[in-house]
Formats: C-alpha cells, sequence, structure tokens
C-alpha cells in the first residue's frame, strides 16, 4: 500500500510446486545505497524446478537465470560481483523484471 | 476421484517493480488435456493497479470472479481448459503500477460446472481473512487467494480449514500475497482463509473446482410404476 520502491532487505522469493517442495531466492542489499550483496539459492530436494529466472522466462535473450541446488546440496551463493556482471547492481535492478522458477534453462 | 493438483502447473510469478505495468507471464507448461487450468492474479494496490486480464497462448480463459474494493489489493481468477498443448499463462494489468503475482494452477481429475460456485469478500476492518464459499459438488476442491493490503509479515501463518498454500510472497510496507486451495469433501458452505496473521486488510476471493464426473450433491430419485401383467 505504499509507495516507492521497496525499502526492507532482505528480497525473498520462495515458490512452491505442486508437491508443496519450495525453491527459492535471497538477495539482502545496502538499505542506504540499495547495492545487491549477492544472492542464496535455495531448493528443496525434489522440487521440479530447477532454476530461478528473472525476466520472462520464455525468452531466453533477455532473462537472468540462476541454477540452484541439485538434489540433496546445501544452498548455494551468488556472489555480488557476478550479479553485477549480469547487470543487476542494486535491489532495483533485480526487481525491475519479473521473477519466477522453471524445471529448465530458458531457451536449454 | 478428487481434484489433483498436477505436476504441469507452473510456477508462481511475481513482479515487486510497483513503477511498472507489464503483465506478467509463466513458463510455459503442458496441462493435459481437460485438466482445468486456475489462474488467480492480484496486484498490491486497487487504486494504481487492476488485473485487467488473463489471457493464455491456448485456451481462452474465462473470468470468474475479481474484487478491486477501496483501499485494498485487486484480485482476479479466471480458468481455462487444457488441451494437452505447451502454453504460456498472462496477466495483464491496467494502471500506473504496483508490485503483482500470478498463481496458476492445473487440476485433473477435475471440472469446472457450467456456472462454478465462486465468492469474494474485502475486509470492512483490519483482522484475520475469512470467508465461506456454498460448493455444489461432492469431492471437490476450493481454489483461492488472499492478497493482504495492509502487508502484514506472514511468516507465522495459519491456514483455516487445513488448506494447502501454493503461493506466498511478502514486500513489506506493500503487499502480503496467499494463494492456497483446500478440500471440499460435502456440498454446502466452506470456510477458507487464515486465522494469522490478524491485523490484515484483506480481500478474499474462490472458485469450486469439482470432481470430474461428480453428480449434483443430491440426485434425483426416478421411481416407475409396477406394471400388472
Amino acid at each position: 500500500m505504499s509507495g516507492g520502491p521497496i525499502s526492507t532487505s532482505p528480497w525473498v522469493v520462495e515458490i512452491w510446486d505442486y508437491q508443496h517442495k519450495m525453491i527459492s531466492i535471497t538477495v539482502p542489499w545496502n538499505t542506504g545505497t540499495r547495492a545487491q550483496q549477492g544472492a542464496t539459492l535455495h531448493r528443496d530436494s525434489g522440487c521440479v524446478y530447477n532454476w530461478i529466472i528473472l525476466g520472462d522466462p520464455n525468452d531466453s535473450t533477455n532473462t537472468k537465470a540462476f541454477q540452484c541446488p541439485t538434489d540433496g546440496q546445501a544452498d548455494s551463493t551468488t556472489p555480488a560481483q557476478q550479479l553485477r556482471n549480469n547487470g543487476l547492481t542494486t535491489i532495483d535492478d533485480v526487481v525491475a523484471v519479473q521473477v519466477t522458477a522453471s524445471p529448465v534453462k530458458p531457451g536449454g | 476421484v478428487a481434484p489433483t493438483l498436477d505436476g504441469s502447473s507452473p510456477a508462481a510469478v511475481y513482479n515487486d517493480a510497483n513503477n511498472t505495468t507489464t503483465s506478467v507471464v509463466t513458463a510455459s507448461f503442458t496441462p493435459p488435456s481437460g485438466a482445468v487450468i486456475v489462474a488467480k492474479a492480484a496486484t498490491a494496490d486497487s487504486a494504481t493497479l487492476a488485473v485487467s486480464s488473463i489471457t493464455s497462448s491456448g485456451p481462452t480463459m474465462t473470468s470468474r470472479v475479481s474484487n478491486a474494493a477501496a483501499s485494498h489489493c485487486a484480485l482476479a481468477i479466471y480458468t481455462g481448459i487444457g488441451t494437452g498443448a505447451a502454453i504460456t499463462v498472462t496477466a495483464n494489468f491496467t494502471g500506473t503500477g504496483a508490485q503483482r503475482a500470478l498463481v496458476v494452477e492445473v487440476w485433473t481429475s477435475a471440472q469446472l460446472a457450467a456456472t462454478p460456485a465462486t465468492h469474494q469478500l474485502a475486509s470492512s476492518a483490519t483482522g484475520a481473512p475469512s470467508d465461506t464459499i456454498t460448493t455444489t459438488g461432492t469431492g471437490s476442491v476450493v481454489s483461492w487467494l488472499n492478497p493482504d493490503w495492509s502487508a502484514v509479515d506472514g511468516t507465522s501463518r495459519t491456514y483455516r480449514s487445513s488448506a494447502t498454500e501454493t503461493g506466498y510472497h511478502f514486500i513489506s510496507l506493500f503487499y502480503t500475497f496467499y494463494s492456497a486451495y483446500q478440500a471440499a469433501a460435502s456440498a454446502g458452505s466452506q470456510t477458507y482463509g487464515l486465522t494469522a496473521p490478524t491485523g490484515q486488510t484483506w480481500n478474499l476471493a474462490a472458485i469450486e473446482i469439482q470432481a470430474s464426473g461428480s453428480a449434483p450433491a443430491i440426485p434425483p430419485i426416478l421411481t416407475m410404476p409396477t406394471r400388472r401383467a
């Protein structure tokens, strides 16, 4: 109900599949500079989704895809620099497009 | 057989930029032929962003219930029938911008009544969301959503009627989005919503998904007079 950009860190997106198994991305960010501070990726073993997708998941040229852990693997982290290399410098860059999940990488 | 949430159901989609109105779209998925597709969309603020339509790249999607009360979130539920072909589902919006969400569920062993039972209700005061829908089939499922305009943190959330969650998204100060379904074994009044957290400015909407081949709750009684020889 507020105006303005999101203001609370971290930004968290959790998505469940039909078995109620979850895949998620967590992006902490500096509330002063709004710089993102990397991402943590989580996936419940057996979840049908394997990728977190920023952007249209049906357009492989304009999406950013993050592979989540495979069955039995611990959460993985993506360094802030790697996100910056993908054009995601601030939290506003991260939330500028839609987020969803997919069993496969777009275009893969 | 009661409706079953199918593994082809695509992942929920969220857009947390509140200065754009762009559509949100699912990844491609393939609902089985005859499956019931339930698409539920919401925005963080009815004053700045409305759900204008939900469409698919395949079957026609039909509007079933919506709600855009002032000083609440906006929401809509659409349905379609799968053909066995791969499709995407898109939620479209009009306004100046707000966070938005789309959850699509694919139900097999399911059917829709000619006019499916639906219900919606917006809160008149803050509290825990609660509404009722009157179902007409046996062994049905009630699918529903609840966006909270007060954006209460739902980390410790409790669903009424043992509902199963299909979507949750919390953006502090903006909105909290809930999507769920629950069994409705017998025809009649079904309570849905959450008991916690309280303090929500909620609006609820629900639709009945019937079991395929389900008979009316009270079948007609046919009698034939005995014929004399």
